[in-house]
């Protein structure tokens, strides 16, 4: 675990969201089996919901209203699914697979 | 002159190569690990239908080594990016790192073992620090004597590698050390400095190129051991060549620059080895003024011998190198540090265990 | 009396090894597993240049040693002089294994049926290499037992036969198998225990330019008292343990997950438990006839 500085969840919700670089390479269809990441060299195995967030991921920032949108279309959800799209989002962190910034950052 | 520096001298040898020729020339370049500068000198000047198959495997192999060490180097450099940001520390790459970030030709097929950084010498601890607290170790064990060798003489932290990953971080607050004769003032460097944007975003500093030029030679020939050297001299041919091509002034440039910083010496021996060896042709009126950097002749002839002893053996294993890697090791401490210390440090280094060599069963099978 | 330093160069399938060495004993045992490897043409492009030697000094008579020496550097500490060709052995593949990356390397043993290979991933304790011993002396063609080389660009299985080291028991349950199975000296005393090996057969070594395509992956689990139980495996679980069994996965990166996820997809995945080895090897063998090509070769 590698996020580089614990955060309080309120700042966590107001993060963006992107994945850098290469687009990764599936196994199968996007979402699918194992994935490499060309950005650090490994391979991961990612559970549905993560594998999903990398899909509709790209290296354009995306808050996380965004984010939930491109997976789950304009529909509220409710906070449990909310707070695991927050944990999928810190664990792909952790792995490299995506980053994230303060939205005030430039 | 063997037949990897005749080769590197000029790739179309190849063509008068018979067998025993390729099998006493693979062993060279891959101890000087230059397989992966090999195989691009022979695409480039399309010799690769000379070369037997199984040998261009060997190249390829080399080449797919050197892939895999330049991602995992870009990976740790975001990773140590990140954390010099947050701190308002700007780092500055050196070396092979700094020639991937640029896309400089060496960026092809130079392999890298650990990225090199510059922060300016207030930030250093700071830059440790925090490092630190993201998961950052020290490489090895690293006593007090160690520790106040990186840090008192050597401008440097000693190495640190995250608990996560295995390539090696070098900080350093300047390019020579400061009990060396060499003084560099090194607000002089970041002056001069570019601002780069490496790959997927990434910006970090590199030096200008004539600095690059000057650090390649100071590193190389002020080095603990130039067993590693010819690669450098390599490098040293290649970046000079390519920006010569790019900036018609830029003999004049690295000229001023080594009077400037104070490092004529250095790059007195970097060219002289580069030209002896490699066949870099600088202009007559570029050789007359790194001339005035030479030291006596005697000194002159001694390096010589000796570099081409490290650097261009017959062959491997000759007991003569051995000796030669040991004058040049002791050469190149006396140079960067005052006798008294010298001493210290070699009888410390002496008492120290060396890495073990590899043990049976460490093989597969 | 002192012997000349001999000069071989031996096939070693896609290399080709350079062996000096005056040591009679090692010579012999080299010539007992690869007196049909030996190039007699020359000269050759050699892909490693190996010395076996003893070192200078008192030491020399007093507890005899074995270097191994690859370009006349010297990776590892002396070996007890005994011990040159197992050393041998072990500093070949620590060659292969640091250097030929244009493989795919995985460790498995592996065995051809005509032109359709059965890889046999080396998870611990899975008894690969004797159960890889085992198919060949009913007739499997040996590519390897240690390291499978791949051509990630075509995922062409390489023929590597080399002598087969069996460690402890092993050596004993290939005589119960086959007790015309010819095996070189006895090693008791080696870092990895005792070991002997199993000379490659003369058909393996003759065809060993011939390469064989991917058709099972047979992911193999030794268990005392078990039945034999050859059970289909999921692709995402035979992947991850594929790559896992990979020497060299990390290193070829992208090139390495694309020939594992293809691997998977063209063969037939399958963990296999067992602990008779006989029965394990006609389990294998039928599964070799009844869903590829047949099986040449006899049982000898």
């Amino acid at each position: 675990m590698s996020l580089p500085i614990p955060l309080p969840v309120a700042d966590l919700e107001r993060r963006v969201w992107r994945r850098p670089g290469p687009v990764p390479v599936w196994q199968g269809e996007p979402g699918e089996g194992a994935l490499f990441d060309p950005l650090s060299g490994e391979t991961h195995f990612l559970g549905e919901l993560p594998a999903l967030i990398v899909s509709v991921l790209d290296d354009h920032w995306a808050s996380r209203g965004t984010l939930v949108e491109r997976i789950a279309g304009p529909v509220a959800l409710e906070q449990q699914a909310e707070a695991q799209i927050l944990a999928a989002l810190v664990s792909l962190e952790a792995a490299e697979l995506v980053e994230s910034q303060s939205p005030e950052t430039e | 002159m063997n037949l990897l520096i005749q080769f590197l001298r000029r790739p179309a040898i190849v063509h008068k190569w018979g067998v025993e020729d390729w099998n006493r020339f693979m062993p060279l370049a891959r101890n000087a690990r230059l397989l992966g500068r090999c195989l691009y000198l022979l695409e480039q000047h399309d010799l690769l239908g000379v070369v037997p198959s199984r040998l261009v495997d060997q190249l390829r192999g080399a080449l797919n080594q050197t892939r895999y060490v330049q991602v995992q180097a870009l990976r740790e450099l975001r990773h140590v990016v990140r954390v010099l940001d947050r701190e308002d520390i700007p780092p500055l790459v050196l070396k092979g790192v700094a020639y991937l970030v640029s896309g400089l030709p060496p960026s092809r097929w130079r392999n890298l073992s650990d990225i090199d950084l510059l922060v300016p010498k207030d930030d250093i601890v700071r830059a440790e620090q925090a490092l630190g607290r993201d998961g950052w170790q020290p490489s090895g064990d690293f006593d007090a004597y160690d520790q106040h060798y990186y840090r008192d003489w050597m401008h440097e932290v000693p190495p640190l590698v995250h608990r996560q990953r295995e390539i090696e971080v070098d900080l350093h607050h300047n390019l020579a050390p400061p009990v060396s004769r060499i003084q560099i003032n090194a607000a002089k460097l970041w002056a001069d400095s570019l601002l780069v944007s490496g790959p997927y975003g990434m910006v970090v500093r590199t030096l200008a190129p004539a600095d690059m030029l000057l650090h390649n030679a100071i590193h190389l020939f002020m080095n603990d051991e130039l067993r590693g050297g010819l690669r450098d001299v390599v490098d040293f041919r290649d970046l000079f060549e390519h920006f010569l091509a790019q900036d018609a002034a830029f003999e004049q440039l690295l000229l001023g620059r080594a009077r400037a910083l104070g490092c004529g010496r250095p790059l007195y021996y970097a060219v002289s080895t580069a030209r002896d060896l490699l066949g870099l042709a600088p202009s007559a009126a570029f050789l007359a003024e790194v001339e005035v950097f030479a030291p006596a002749a005697p000194q002159a002839r001694l390096m010589r011998w000796l570099i081409e002893q490290v650097m261009a053996p017959a062959r491997l294993g000759l007991r003569r190198t051995a000796a030669a890697n040991q004058l040049l090791f002791v050469r190149s401490h006396w140079v960067r540090m005052p006798p008294g210390m010298l001493f210290r440090h070699l009888v410390h280094k002496m008492v120290k265990a060396k890495k073990p060599a590899l043990s049976a069963a460490d093989l597969p099978g | 009396m002192p012997l000349a330093e001999q000069n071989l160069t031996l096939d070693a399938g896609p290399f080709q090894v350079r062996v000096r060495s005056s040591d009679p004993s090692f010579l012999d045992t080299l010539g007992f597993f690869y007196r049909g490897c030996v190039r007699h043409d020359g000269p050759h492009f050699v892909d490693f240049d190996i010395r076996i030697k003893r070192p200078r000094g008192l030491r020399r008579w007093l507890q005899p040693q074995v270097l191994f020496e690859i370009d006349a550097l010297r990776p590892f500490e002396p070996q007890p002089a005994e011990n040159a060709f197992p050393t041998y052995e072990w500093g070949l593949n620590w060659c292969i294994a640091t250097s030929a990356h244009r493989y795919l390397m995985l460790h498995a043993g592996s065995v051809a049926f005509g032109d359709a290979g059965m890889i046999l991933p080396g998870h611990p304790g899975s008894g690969k290499s004797t159960l890889s011993a085992a198919l060949t002396l009913r007739g499997g063609r040996l590519l390897s037992d240690e390291f499978g080389l791949v051509r990630p660009e075509s995922l062409e299985l390489l023929a590597m036969p080399r002598g087969i080291p069996l460690k402890n028991t092993s050596s004993e349950a290939i005589l119960e198998f086959d007790s015309a199975a010819p095996l070189g000296p006895t090693y008791p005393k080696t870092r990895k225990g005792r070991v002997r090996h199993l000379r490659p057969d003369a058909l393996s070594v003759a065809q060993q330019q011939r390469t064989a395509t991917p058709r099972w992956l047979v992911f193999p689990r030794y268990l005392a008292g078990a039945t034999e139980n050859l059970a289909p495996l999921d692709k995402s679980e035979a992947f991850r343990q594929l790559a896992f069994n990979c020497f060299n996965y990390k290193l070829l990166g992208e090139t390495a997950f694309r020939a594992v996820a293809q691997i998977v997809r063209q063969t037939q995945c399958f963990t296999f438990t067992y602990s008779r080895l006989d029965r394990a090897v006609v389990q294998l063998m039928d599964l070799a006839q009844a869903t590829g090509p047949a099986a040449h070769g006899s049982p000898r």
